[in-house]
C-alpha cells in the first residue's frame, strides 16, 4: 500500500517538474508568447474555453461524428470479418484488396474524397468508417479463426446446429480480439475525424486547431490540445468499460484460487 | 459374454500430405478391429502417431474411416448423442461458472433433452467439486477444471464416455487424483469408457483390457484382459502382477 502512495506521488510529482520545466524555461530564454504560451495561461484559457461552451460546442460536434462513423464501422468490419473467417474462399479472394486498402494511410484520401462528396459531413463519415473498418475486420477474422479444434469438436458431439455454434461458442470466444480491433478502431477514429476536421473545416475540435493555428494563437492550440485529448481518452475509456464488462471472465480479471 | 455396445470392424484410414504435386498417401490406421462390452474400461493404448486419438475420433464420428465401419448399439429413443467427450485440454466455456459448464449440453440440446439438475449435482459430488459449483473456470485448477470436463461430458447420462488423453497434461500427483476420482464415478455409473492415454501405468490401473497399438501404420499389436483385481487402489499399483503387466507391455511397445 506505502509503494502505492509513492509512486502516486512521484507521478504528481513528475508534472510538476514538466510545468517547472515549461515555466522556466519561458522565463530564462524570454520566450514570446505567440511562440509558447506559459502554463498557466493555457490553463486559463482551457477554463475559459470550458466553461463559455466553445468546447461543448465544437467537442459535441466531433464526438457524433466518432460515434456514428465508428459504430457504422465496426459493425461493417466485424461482418466482414465473421464472413471471411467462415468463407475461406471468399476470404482468399479479398485478402490481396483487404490488405491493399488496410496499408493505405486512410487519411491520403481526404483530398479524394472532398473532389466526389465535398466539404461536408459524408467525407468525414467515410473516413471515419474506413478508419475503424479494418482494424476489427483483421480482428474478427483473427478471433474466430483462434477458437481451438476441441470446442468446435465438443460442439459437434452435442449436436449443435450452425447457429448455436456461432453464438453460443465462436463470437465470444473471438471477443477479446475482436475488443482489441475496437480499441485500435477507437483511436484511429478519433485521428480522422480531426484530420478531417481540419479540412473541411467549419466546426469542431479539427477545426478549432486549424483556426488557432491560422491566428498565430498559440494559447487557443494548447488548449484545443488538450481538449482532443481529454475527448480521445474518454472514448478510450468508455471502450475499455465495454470491455470490462464484457470480458469480466478473461485472463487476469479473476483472482486464482488454489486447489485440485 | 455381456452385451456388445461398440464394434470396430476392419477400421482403416488415411491422410495426405505434401502439396498437389507431391501429395503422399500416409496410413494413420491400419485394418482395426475389436469390440467393446456394456459397462467395460476399455484403454487405447500407444505411442504418440499410433493414431489412437484418430481412432477415437472415428469412433465418435468427429471424422470419416477410409473404409471399414463403427457400429454403437446404444440406439437411445431421444436424438441425445451416444457419447460425452472429454478431451485433453478441459474446452470449458471461460464466462460461465462450472455449473452453467456442466449444463450446457441442455442447452444446445435443448427441447431434445430435459435438463436434469439434480443428476449434475449428483456428479457434482462425485468428482468432489462441492463448494466450487459457482467458480469460473479461470479460478480453478488444471485437475478441477478436468473434472468439470468429465461432469459436463455426463450430464445427459449417454451410455458412452470417450476420453482422449484426459489427464495427459497434468502433473503426476494430480494425475493420479483424477485417476481415483475417475474409477469412483465407472465403478457407481457404469458406463462404457474407451480411453486414451500413453501412459502405461495409468492404462494398467484404469482398464479392464487394454488394446495396444504401434506406429507405422497404426495397427493393433495386443488385445490384453486385465485381470488386476478390483476395486484398485494406491496398493494395487505396488503388486507383482501390475509389475509383471508393466514389463510386459513396455516389451510390446519398444
Amino acid at each position: 500500500m506505502g509503494k502505492k502512495i509513492l509512486i502516486s506521488a512521484l507521478s504528481i510529482l513528475f508534472l510538476v517538474f514538466f510545468l517547472g520545466f515549461w515555466k522556466g524555461y519561458i522565463i530564462i530564454q524570454n520566450v514570446p508568447a505567440y511562440i509558447l504560451p506559459s502554463p498557466e495561461t493555457v490553463g486559463q484559457k482551457f477554463w475559459d474555453l470550458l466553461t463559455n461552451g466553445t468546447f461543448f460546442r465544437h467537442g459535441w460536434v466531433t464526438l457524433y461524428t466518432i460515434v456514428i462513423g465508428f459504430s457504422i464501422g465496426s459493425v461493417l468490419g466485424f461482418f466482414a470479418g465473421y464472413f471471411s473467417a467462415r468463407n475461406r474462399t471468399f476470404e482468399e479472394i479479398v485478402s490481396p484488396y483487404v490488405m491493399l486498402l488496410q496499408a493505405t494511410p486512410k487519411i491520403s484520401l481526404i483530398p479524394l474524397f472532398v473532389i466526389w462528396f465535398g466539404l461536408g459531413m459524408p467525407s468525414k463519415l467515410l473516413l471515419i468508417v474506413l478508419s475503424a473498418f479494418f482494424p476489427v475486420m483483421i480482428n474478427t477474422i483473427l478471433g474466430m479463426r483462434s477458437v481451438s479444434e476441441d470446442y468446435e469438436n465438443l460442439m459437434t458431439v452435442l449436436g449443435a446446429s450452425e447457429r448455436q455454434r456461432v453464438l453460443k461458442m465462436k463470437i465470444p470466444l473471438a471477443t477479446p480480439l475482436i475488443m482489441a480491433g475496437l480499441k485500435i478502431a477507437m483511436v484511429q477514429s478519433v485521428i480522422g475525424a480531426i484530420v478531417s476536421e481540419w479540412m473541411s473545416g467549419e466546426n469542431g475540435l479539427g477545426y478549432l486547431l486549424v483556426f488557432g493555428s491560422a491566428m498565430y494563437d498559440a494559447n487557443l492550440l494548447m488548449a484545443s490540445i488538450l481538449a482532443t485529448t481529454f475527448l480521445g481518452l474518454i472514448l478510450y475509456w468508455s471502450i475499455e468499460f465495454l470491455e470490462k464488462k464484457l470480458l469480466f471472465w478473461h485472463e487476469s480479471k479473476l483472482a486464482f484460487t488454489e486447489g485440485t | 459374454m455381456s452385451e456388445m455396445i461398440v464394434d470396430v470392424k476392419h477400421v482403416r484410414r488415411t491422410f495426405f500430405s505434401g502439396s498437389k504435386k507431391t501429395k503422399k498417401e500416409f496410413v494413420a490406421l491400419e485394418d482395426i478391429s475389436f469390440s467393446v462390452s456394456k459397462g467395460e474400461f476399455v484403454t487405447l493404448l500407444g505411442p504418440s502417431g499410433c493414431g489412437k486419438s484418430t481412432l477415437l475420433k472415428i469412433i465418435s464420428d468427429l471424422l470419416p474411416a477410409t473404409s471399414g465401419e463403427v457400429s454403437i448399439d446404444a440406439s437411445r429413443k431421444d436424438q441425445t448423442p451416444p457419447f460425452g467427450f472429454v478431451f485433453q485440454d478441459s474446452v470449458l466455456l471461460p464466462w460461465r461458472t462450472a455449473i452453467d459448464n456442466a449444463l450446457f449440453p441442455f442447452e444446445i440440446m435443448g427441447n431434445r433433452q430435459k435438463t436434469d439438475e439434480a443428476h449434475v449435482r449428483k456428479l457434482f459430488q462425485m468428482a468432489k467439486l462441492v463448494g466450487f459449483e459457482n467458480s469460473y473456470p479461470r479460478q480453478l485448477s488444471g485437475g478441477m477444471k478436468q473434472r468439470v470436463s468429465i461432469v459436463r461430458a455426463l450430464s445427459y447420462n449417454p451410455p458412452i464416455l470417450l476420453m482422449d488423453e484426459p489427464f495427459g497434461a497434468l502433473d503426476a500427483i494430480t494425475r493420479d487424483n483424477l485417476n481415483n476420482v475417475l474409477l469412483e464415478i465407472w465403478e457407481s455409473t457404469r458406463k462404457t469408457v474407451i480411453f486414451v492415454t500413453h501412459s502405461i501405468s495409468e492404462a494398467l490401473y484404469l482398464s479392464d483390457r487394454i488394446i495396444v497399438m504401434g506406429t507405422k501404420p497404426g495397427r493393433v499389436l495386443k488385445d490384453l484382459a486385465v485381470t488386476l483385481p478390483r476395486p484398485r487402489t494406491e496398493d494395487t499399483k505396488l503388486s507383482p502382477e501390475f509389475y509383471g503387466l508393466v514389463k510386459e507391455l513396455r516389451e510390446l511397445l519398444k
